[in-house]
């Protein structure tokens, strides 16, 4: 393989931190090769490619290069050394080089003759670099060469193998790490087992389900009585005795008593295995006898497991997360659990699914290995998302009707699977239906929704009937509606319920009528709070504190934003004519929703602190009566936010008050002087020093995603100069 | 290490005249022939005299039926002794007990009146196991080893520690308890031992395992043993052992000496299979793992029903109930046991030949640990899964992670994989104890237990004796090769390390 030499810019990494625009002008010209193809390329390009061909040439040491000089002669030889910190190329070290190409003038003997064992070319003579047959899975070599030395030195010698475990800088391993050595396990069909015709005639009607009696049973005096087993255990065969001769032994007694009392008043203290050491049954049905005792939780993450302490570790899916409401779904428990202690209609549903005749299997366990890399290792994921999907299709609310030809759509895309791929992702999702073709998904969700799925448990009906078909019948599934032909039928009345109950907007104004009612008129202009109704902060970028500086343009950017800005609230006022203001309160709510307790302050209740520092708290001076956020609210903040201030404008909600933030007594008018129509960003974009204390609070408590977007169009128009 | 040379001299200079003779007048018990497998067989070649353990030690050890020690034992031991960290894997049933337990007796000093070991294990079961172990070795050495665990009398556990302990075995909750109120005294407690300690290391022990590290003294050793490290326990490591010596020896995770196969089968035939696997197989004593505790009842009446003897533990019985089962299963009196993950860690039973897993578990550890249960100390055994439609994924999975392939269960197992030539020599925990059943003369309570060991080797397999006649036959499993006793010897850790034809260690 050929490559170009690029020199390498030494000063690429302490650039790094600098201001990327100039970074992105230097990478470009750190090139010194003049190809006019060259692209520009910033640091991190560079130190990229670099990385490859220092990879390449580290690859290459020992085996055969060519080596072109700017002479024109070529050379052959073993590389054996080369250097990469050169400052003009890279230098290169040849052993036994041969002439392969004298060039233009010399003859091949004659510079044969010069050369001796090895060859030392700088790097400014080297015009090309030719590597050829570079074996990149040397590592991989190197490492099984490595493990089939370990594996035949324990038979050798126990010293040797023990110093390379040392050697290996007491690499801890664990499994997986010592199984993957072993051969590559695939899937591959299971031979069914068949009960001999010719044994013992196993009576299948009679005692042969797990599920039929429940009755509590003494196994010692069955044992006993049926096979003459005498237990015989004496704890002291394992312990130490209690001396009860001693002359203390009385009040050694009441001590004892006194202490096993205050050790078992504990509470359960938060971890199960102590709870069951002091006596104390708290409830573990989330958690089976592998999870307590056996098996090792895999949710490696303590802060994250210690958030879902409370629920099952699932340690069947290691490494992924199923949703807490999820955990308690049958998908998620043993199959055979589920099975005996369902009934036995259910099981029979279940047990149906394996496919009697040999063909039928064959068939299914294709099908099954199609699917298998996923299924294998995402099934309890998957089904997290069909959960997931389902429940939020059953919220979720299309805003405007379906189009009239889309049922048909869809009741054609009922037989062929291709045909889901032209719907439209709308309220129907298609997602559930596609993924429950796996066989295993599909029978739990027969067993535990058959609430919802009843085109699905009509389906799994007939494979209970013990044919052959049934279980490839039940599976081919109507792929365009995942609820068949019915809605799924959820309740109303609740839903509502819900829905206003933890609309905080809607809980709020009802809070505040009733205060309202109880004080009477003259009272009325009790200020409005809203709860704080939750408090971990997500941490997600925009919610990291910053100084407020960082939302500041330097000097320069300043008057071209001043000037934009002046653009702008143009534009604003030539749209909408009216209150400027009004998109950015709308803005600020939104982020008030999404993040309610973001905000730089990060103190416990930051919107009140925000409203309070603004000297406001949501309180009118100019408006008598009280604001409210319409309902309707929540659904239109993302719209304002999204399409940023330009649009803002056209959202004006009758609520509103105009001029609300202009008219407030800390209001900034801006360093820079467009009162009154000065939009969001203009007031963001002000000067460090020229915002007042009460108007940087403000903004605080909207310290949320749209703050930023706004913030960073902002930033991008000016600098684009690319507004409308 | 120089203090047990001085005492080992000691001995030798004070007792010259019992020096050519004390292992002439030491209770060994019969060899176990059965053959064994490399994976303890693969040593060095190193005796336990080569260790310089102190002689009284060495009696109980070759008392217990030791003979050589095992890879991970002459691996551990002398690193152990002199007072490193240790992270210690090595397979199922190879000798990590004792493996911890012979430095343990090395190291503590019988006169001093505190607890000088702490030994942590997951499992009630496990505790009461790896104490027996204690005071098995420890017999002549005049150490005190107690167990504490939930479930039991927390008044009598805090009365016993009124008493001498040296050695504490115990599950992390009570234990915490008991040091946290100053009850058990670990402040001059310098060797930390955690059996099993993937587990251990689990989030749910481990936070507990933390605190309870907080009252041993800064200066500590400790020992870490497990057949399976899921996952690193890297952090561990760092934060709380010095310079910990790795110790890996495991090329590959499952037993050899253990054949697996899979019956694939319907739910609801799973039953008439596990039948078919009784009156087929030459099983010894076999354990049967079910995935949840209502299903162990279950099937454990299943199983008496269909003429078996058996017995079921799980969890959620009473700590006494499952003692008793636990007990009498070791002692061999019943032929199967259900039971949950509750005994997938650690149990040591050495007559188990065979496991079944009723229902397929959940993670690659679990399996690997259940179906070590058979074929302890390199003997042979069988694993037999039913799987299931559902469980298939699962199979492959855990296949994948320990690199092994599960056969379809033929129509005929050869018997060479599984049954031993000669089930007599199988060892069991307490052989006195049955001598006295036989006798149905003392009350167990009344012995004093360091001297039930204390009996003739030729009286050590009165198992064999104990049952009523007139129960024999219901009891016996269908192939009529079998005896018809109403149980099989187990047996404690690997108390026959010594293969067929090996002579005996030199001194």
């Amino acid at each position: 393989m050929k490559g170009n030499f690029r020199k390498r810019d030494s000063s690429t990494n302490s650039r790094k931190g600098g201001n990327p625009d100039n970074n992105y002008a230097n990478g470009g010209s750190s090139n010194n090769q003049n190809n006019g193809s060259m692209l520009y390329e910033n640091a991190d390009t560079t130190k990229n490619f670099n990385d490859r061909q220092d990879y390449l040439l580290v690859n290459s040491i020992g085996s055969n290069v060519t080596v072109t000089v700017t002479s024109g002669v070529k050379y052959n030889g073993l590389l054996v050394s080369c250097n990469l910190e050169s400052s003009n190329g890279i230098d290169v070290v040849l052993r036994f080089p041969k002439v392969v190409d004298a060039g233009v003038s010399n003859s091949v003997d004659d510079l044969a003759r010069t050369l001796g064992e090895t060859l030392l070319i700088h790097g400014e003579d080297v015009a090309e670099l030719e590597l050829k047959n570079i074996d990149l899975s040397l590592d991989e070599k190197w490492e099984n060469s490595k493990l089939q030395e370990a594996k035949p030195s324990r038979a050798n010698s126990e010293k040797e193998k023990v110093n390379n475990e040392l050697n290996e800088g007491g690499k801890f391993r664990t499994d997986v790490d010592i199984s993957r050595s072993g051969k590559e396990i695939k899937e591959r069909k299971l031979e069914k087992w068949t009960p001999e015709e010719g044994t013992e005639r196993f009576d299948i009607n009679k005692g042969q389900a797990l599920e039929d009696d429940s009755t509590a049973w003494d196994q010692f005096a069955v044992n006993e009585k049926k096979f003459g087993v005498k237990s015989t255990f004496d704890e002291h065969l394992y312990t130490t005795k209690i001396n009860k001769d001693d002359p203390n032994y009385g009040k050694r007694l009441q001590e004892a008593e006194r202490i096993a009392k205050e050790i078992e008043s504990q509470g359960p203290s938060g971890n199960i295995h102590i709870a069951e050491d002091r006596g104390i049954n708290i409830d573990d049905s989330g958690l089976d006898e592998e999870d307590l005792y056996s098996g090792v939780d895999r949710r490696g993450d303590e802060l994250l497991a210690a958030l879902k302490s409370n629920s099952k570790p699932n340690a069947n899916k290691a490494s992924r997360y199923v949703p807490p409401t999820l955990r308690q779904q049958p998908h998620n428990m043993d199959p055979a659990i589920i099975s005996s202690s369902n009934s036995t209609n259910n099981e029979n549903v279940a047990a149906t699914t394996v496919t009697t005749t040999p063909a039928e299997a064959e068939a299914t366990k294709e099908k099954a290995s199609q699917k298998s890399p996923k299924n294998k290792k995402g099934l309890s994921s998957k089904e997290a998302q069909i959960e997931e999907l389902k429940k939020f299709s059953e919220k979720f609310k299309v805003p405007y009707d379906m189009p009239k030809d889309m049922p048909e759509v869809l009741k054609r895309s009922n037989s062929t699977l291709k045909s889901n791929s032209s719907l439209p992702p709308k309220p129907i999702s298609k997602t559930p239906s596609a993924k429950t073709v796996s066989p295993t998904a599909q029978t739990t969700v027969v067993k535990s929704e058959s609430r919802k799925s009843t085109s699905n448990m009509s389906q799994g009906q007939p494979s209970a009937a013990h044919t052959t078909r049934s279980s490839t019948s039940s599976r081919r599934r109507n792929h365009g509606s995942f609820f068949g032909a019915k809605n799924p039928h959820t309740n109303d009345a609740k839903r509502a319920a819900f829905g206003k109950s933890f609309n905080m907007f809607i809980k709020s104004k009802e809070a505040h009528d009733e205060k309202q009612r109880e004080h009477d008129a003259s009272e009325n202009m009790e200020p409005f709070f809203i709860e704080k109704p939750y408090f971990t902060a997500p941490t997600w970028l925009n919610t990291i504190e910053e100084s407020y500086k960082t939302f500041f343009p330097d000097e320069n950017t300043a008057i071209q934003e001043a000037q934009t800005r002046f653009q702008q609230r143009q534009m604003n006022s030539m749209g909408h004519g009216g209150p400027g203001m009004n998109p950015n309160m709308g803005m600020n709510m939104g982020g008030m929703m999404g993040f309610p307790m973001g905000g730089p302050s990060a103190s416990p209740t930051p919107m009140m602190n925000g409203f309070a520092g603004g000297s406001m708290g949501m309180y009118m001076p100019f408006q008598p009566q009280p604001m409210f956020y319409h309902p309707s609210m929540p659904q239109m903040m993302p719209v304002m936010g999204n399409n940023g201030a330009e649009e803002g404008g056209g959202n004006i909600s009758p609520q509103m008050p105009s001029g609300f933030m202009a008219a407030g007594p800390g209001a900034p008018m801006g360093a820079f002087g467009y009162p009154g129509g000065m939009p969001f960003q203009g007031m963001m974009g002000s000067g460090p020093s020229g915002m007042p204390a009460s108007g940087s609070t403000i903004h605080s408590h909207g310290h949320g995603r749209n703050y930023h977007q706004n913030n960073h169009n902002g930033h991008r128009n000016n600098s684009t100069s690319g507004h409308k | 290490m120089s203090s047990t040379n001085n005492n080992f001299n000691t001995n030798n200079n004070s007792n010259t005249d019992l020096d050519l003779d004390w292992k002439t007048a030491l209770n060994i018990p019969k060899k176990d022939t059965r053959p064994q497998t490399d994976d303890v067989l693969n040593t060095k070649g190193n005796t336990f005299e080569d260790f310089y353990l102190k002689r009284e030690l060495l009696m109980g050890i070759f008392e217990a039926g030791f003979e050589k020690p095992s890879p991970i034992q002459e691996e551990a031991i002398p690193v152990a002794i002199t007072g490193r960290d240790i992270l210690a894997r090595a397979k199922n049933g190879t000798g990590k007990t004792a493996a911890f337990v012979i430095p343990t007796l090395e190291k503590v000093k019988p006169k001093l009146n505190k607890i000088q070991a702490l030994i942590m294990v997951p499992t009630r079961e496990l505790a009461l196991q790896t104490s027996q172990v204690v005071r098995t070795l420890g017999k002549h050495c005049g150490i005190s080893c107690m167990v504490t665990t939930g479930g039991t009398n927390l008044r009598d556990d805090i009365l016993r520690l009124n008493e001498t302990v040296h050695v504490l075995v115990g599950t992390p909750g009570r234990v915490l308890d008991l040091a946290s109120r100053k009850v058990a005294d670990l402040s001059d407690c310098s060797l930390f031992i955690m059996d099993e300690a993937d587990k251990m290391l689990s989030r749910d022990f481990k936070t507990i395992i933390e605190q309870i590290l907080s009252f041993l003294p800064p200066t500590h050793q400790s020992l870490l043993f497990s057949a399976t490290f899921p996952l690193t326990v890297k952090e561990f490591m760092v934060k709380h052992l010095h310079k910990p010596y790795e110790i890996n020896l495991m090329e590959e995770l499952t037993l050899k000496g253990i054949t697996q196969y899979y019956a694939f089968v319907e739910e609801r035939q799973k039953l008439h299979c596990l039948n078919t696997l009784f009156s087929k197989l030459q099983i010894n004593q076999a354990i049967i793992f079910c995935n949840s505790t209502n299903r162990v009842e279950l099937l454990a009446k299943k199983i008496t029903d269909l003429g078996y003897s058996c017995y079921y533990s799980h969890a959620r019985m009473k700590q006494q109930e499952r003692n008793k089962v636990f007990h009498e299963f070791r002692q061999g009196k019943v032929r199967t046991l259900v039971c949950s993950d509750l005994l997938t860690r650690g149990i040591d039973i050495q007559a188990v030949n065979v496991v079944i897993n009723f229902d397929f578990p959940k993670t690659a550890e679990t399996y690997l640990h259940r179906i070590g249960r058979s074929g302890r100390f390199g003997h042979l055994g069988l694993a037999i899964n039913l799987i299931n439609w559902n469980d298939r994924f699962n199979l492959y999975k855990i296949e994948q992670e320990l690199g092994t392939e599960i056969a379809a269960i033929p129509a005929t197992i050869d018997k060479s994989l599984y049954v031993a030539e000669d089930d007599e020599t199988v060892p069991v925990p307490f052989p006195i104890e049955q001598q006295s059943y036989h006798q149905q003369a003392t009350p167990q309570q009344q012995l004093p237990p360091q001297q039930q060991f204390a009996i003739p080797p030729q009286q050590h397999h009165p198992q064999f004796m104990v049952p009523p006649p007139q129960h024999h036959q219901q009891q016996a499993y269908p192939p009529p090769q079998m005896p018809q006793q109403q149980g099989y010897p187990p047996q404690q850790e690997h108390f026959m390390a010594m293969p067929p034809g090996q002579p005996q260690p030199q001194f």
